[in-house]
This record gives structure tokens, C-alpha cells and sequence, in this order.
């Protein structure tokens, strides 16, 4: 009698995946591309701090332990919106809404590598790194995920500062500071990340709605969000030169700066003008790019030694 | 009197515990006869863990190394 229940449930039901699960289901929980940008611009951190990096060992382990944070956060992420994921196109495949690995276990993972990243970088990089790692991703997770995402169309904006944070993570590991220059990179990402998250929004409109997910386009419209994509473009493109006035930069990043931020801007007024998702897709691919050669434009200077 | 095991909608072990608590991997008194591609699947796991917790001491050891060199070379320079 009391085994027939059983044998109901063994006939019914599919193996669930998760009991297949194999352990890239739950590297994909660390959003590895996302981890990149994290560690690159963390590097730069490092690398652009006052004077030479004191012990590159323990700036290597600083930044393996900063990209165990950016994986942690990612993970908690992804735990938190795996209601909505599985709504989207773009996230459907992630490995909770896929079935592949139960919410509860990304949820443990999270903890784990947050608890053990911010531990590390205590010991490699001190405490005002590690603490600022902590805050990174108590705000990803927290303040980010859990109260804007889903109650505003200003979510990016302000959930911006925890992806700008991983240069001014990387600064203070090596120099046990976080003077002005380190914000100055904040700054850059965080001014650059409005119009690039606002591009993508544009292109993903029909997922965010299904999602109930209130992006700009979703709320505001389609036109008010091509201009203000337009107002952020400027802003970033006129602000980012200014970073060359202080040591930290020098003349390939000013004129890496100017050069691309043109196209930047001439990206950003066809969005406006055409106000298709042709030049959005543009627009998105083209603000990788943008950040990239900016933060590379710093790093050969440092290594090559002509910045400030 | 609705027969628990035949009820069409809930599938219930006699403690009533339902295949949603087996989903999320709470006790349902079930046994589960491991596939072999599952076992497969299992042992990828141990092993990754297993390795994982192994790259993490390694890392805080390094550090605490690197650490207790740099403070050696700063108390002798001092």
C-alpha cells in the first residue's frame, strides 16, 4: 500500500535535468562573459594605480578573487530572477529556468563564493578592497536585483554603480586606497552604462514586457528612450576625455576617446533619427567596443609608461 | 472517499509530501535508482567540487605565503 504512491510518481514523471547537471551548468551560474568584463576592468584598476603594482602575485590573486565576487553576484542574480528568466528569450537558456540546476543550489553557491571572494581579497588585497567587493555585490544583489529591477525604469541607471565598481575594487587591492582617479574610472562606466543597457532594451522589448520588467521602452516609449540614450551618449562623450587631465591617463587615451566618441555619437543620433533596431544592435555592440578600447587605451599606457 | 493514489492531480508519498518537494530536493522517503548517465553526471560534480575546494586552499595558501614574504622583506628593510 505505502509503495504504490511511489511507483505512481516513477511511471509519470521524467528524470528531472538537474540530476544530470554537469558542473558548466553551474560555471554558466557565474555568467563567465559578464565575469570578463569584471576581471579586465578590475586589471586596469590595478594597473593604472599610483607607482608600479607592489607584488603582482597577490594582485593576480586579487583579481581571481574579485572575479569569484562578479560570479557570486551573478549567481544570486540569476537565483533572485529565475521567476522572470524562464519569460525571456534571452535568459530562457540559463541554467535554473532550463531545469538544470535547482534555484535553492544557485542560491548556496551565491553565498558560498560571495562569503569565500571577500574573504580572499581581504587576505591578498586588505580590507577596504574586500569591503568595497562586498558592497558590490550586496548592491547587485540587493539593492539592484531585488528593489529596482523590477519598480523602475531608472534600474540600470542606478544599479549601474555596482558594475562600475570592479576598477575602484582592483585600485584599492593594490594601493590600500580609493583616491579620486579610481572614482574617475566609476565614473566611465557608470556613464557609459545607461546608454548601453537602454540599446539592448530596445532591442529586447517584447521579452522585458513579457517579463513585466519596467525598462525604459517598456514605461516611456520607444522615442523617449532613443533620446535618452541620445542625452546619456553626450554626456559620457564629453565627459570621458577629461579623465586624460589628471595622471591617470595620457594622449592615446584622450585621442582613443575623442576619436571613438564620435563615432559614439554618430551612433547614437542615427538610433535617434532612423529609430530602428538595426541601429540599436549597432549602438549595443558598438559601446563594448568603446569601453574596451578605452580601458586598453589605459593599460598600454601604464605598461608602456606614457600616461600622465 | 477520494483514493490519495489514484487522484489524478497530486501525487503524494504517505507522509504527504508531493513531487514538487522531490524537485526541490526535500526528503519524500522516495528511493531513486541512480541511470548510469546520472551516476555519470554525479561523479562529474564530486570531482569538480573536489577540485574546486582543492584550487581554493591552494589560492589562500599562495596568499598567505606572498603575504608573509612581503611583511619579512618590509620587517627587514626596516
Amino acid at each position: 500500500m505505502a509503495t504504490e504512491p511511489m511507483t505512481d510518481i516513477a511511471q509519470d514523471q521524467t528524470v528531472p535535468s538537474h540530476l544530470t547537471a554537469q558542473p558548466s551548468d553551474y560555471a554558466a551560474l557565474l555568467k563567465p562573459r559578464v565575469m570578463s568584463l569584471s576581471i579586465f576592468t578590475a586589471l586596469v584598476g590595478m594597473v593604472v594605480a599610483q607607482g608600479p603594482v607592489p607584488n603582482w602575485g597577490l594582485a593576480i590573486l586579487s583579481t581571481i578573487a574579485i572575479a569569484l565576487g562578479a560570479g557570486a553576484s551573478a549567481a544570486l542574480n540569476m537565483w533572485w530572477d529565475s521567476d522572470i528568466d524562464g519569460l525571456m528569450s534571452r535568459t530562457s537558456k540559463r541554467p535554473i529556468p532550463a531545469g538544470k540546476v535547482p534555484a535553492a543550489e544557485a542560491f548556496g553557491l551565491g553565498i558560498v563564493l560571495s562569503a569565500l571572494s571577500v574573504w580572499l581579497l581581504a587576505l591578498s588585497g586588505g580590507y577596504l578592497a574586500a569591503g568595497l567587493l562586498a558592497i558590490t555585490i550586496g548592491f547587485y544583489v540587493v539593492v539592484y536585483s531585488m528593489f529596482l529591477k523590477r519598480r523602475t525604469p531608472q534600474n540600470i541607471v542606478i544599479g549601474g554603480a555596482a558594475g562600475a565598481l570592479p576598477p575602484v575594487v582592483g585600485y584599492a587591492a593594490v594601493t590600500g586606497s580609493a583616491p579620486l582617479e579610481a572614482w574617475l574610472l566609476f565614473g566611465l562606466i557608470f556613464l557609459w552604462t545607461p546608454p548601453h543597457f537602454w540599446a539592448l532594451s530596445l532591442l529586447k522589448k517584447a521579452d522585458y514586457e513579457a517579463a513585466g520588467v519596467p525598462m525604459m521602452p517598456n514605461v516611456k516609449g520607444d522615442a523617449v528612450t532613443r533620446e535618452e540614450i541620445w542625452r546619456y551618449s553626450i554626456i559620457l562623450v564629453v565627459c570621458a576625455p577629461f579623465i586624460a587631465l589628471v595622471p591617470l591617463a595620457g594622449w592615446l587615451y584622450a585621442a582613443t576617446s575623442i576619436v571613438l566618441g564620435v563615432e559614439f555619437l554618430r551612433q547614437a543620433w542615427n538610433l535617434r533619427q532612423k529609430a530602428d533596431t538595426k541601429s540599436a544592435g549597432r549602438l549595443f555592440g558598438f559601446s563594448i567596443l568603446y569601453l574596451f578600447a578605452l580601458f586598453l587605451a589605459l593599460l598600454i599606457e601604464h605598461w608602456v609608461g606614457i600616461h600622465g | 472517499m477520494a483514493d490519495e493514489t489514484t487522484s489524478p492531480e497530486v501525487k503524494h508519498d504517505p507522509r504527504g509530501l508531493g513531487i514538487n518537494d522531490a524537485r526541490e530536493g526535500l526528503p519524500t522517503g522516495e528511493m531513486h535508482e541512480q541511470s548510469p548517465e546520472e551516476k555519470k553526471a554525479q561523479d562529474r560534480r564530486n570531482i569538480a567540487i573536489a577540485l574546486a575546494v582543492v584550487a581554493f586552499a591552494a589560492l589562500v595558501f599562495a596568499t598567505t605565503i606572498l603575504r608573509l614574504a612581503e611583511n619579512l622583506n618590509s620587517a627587514g628593510a626596516s
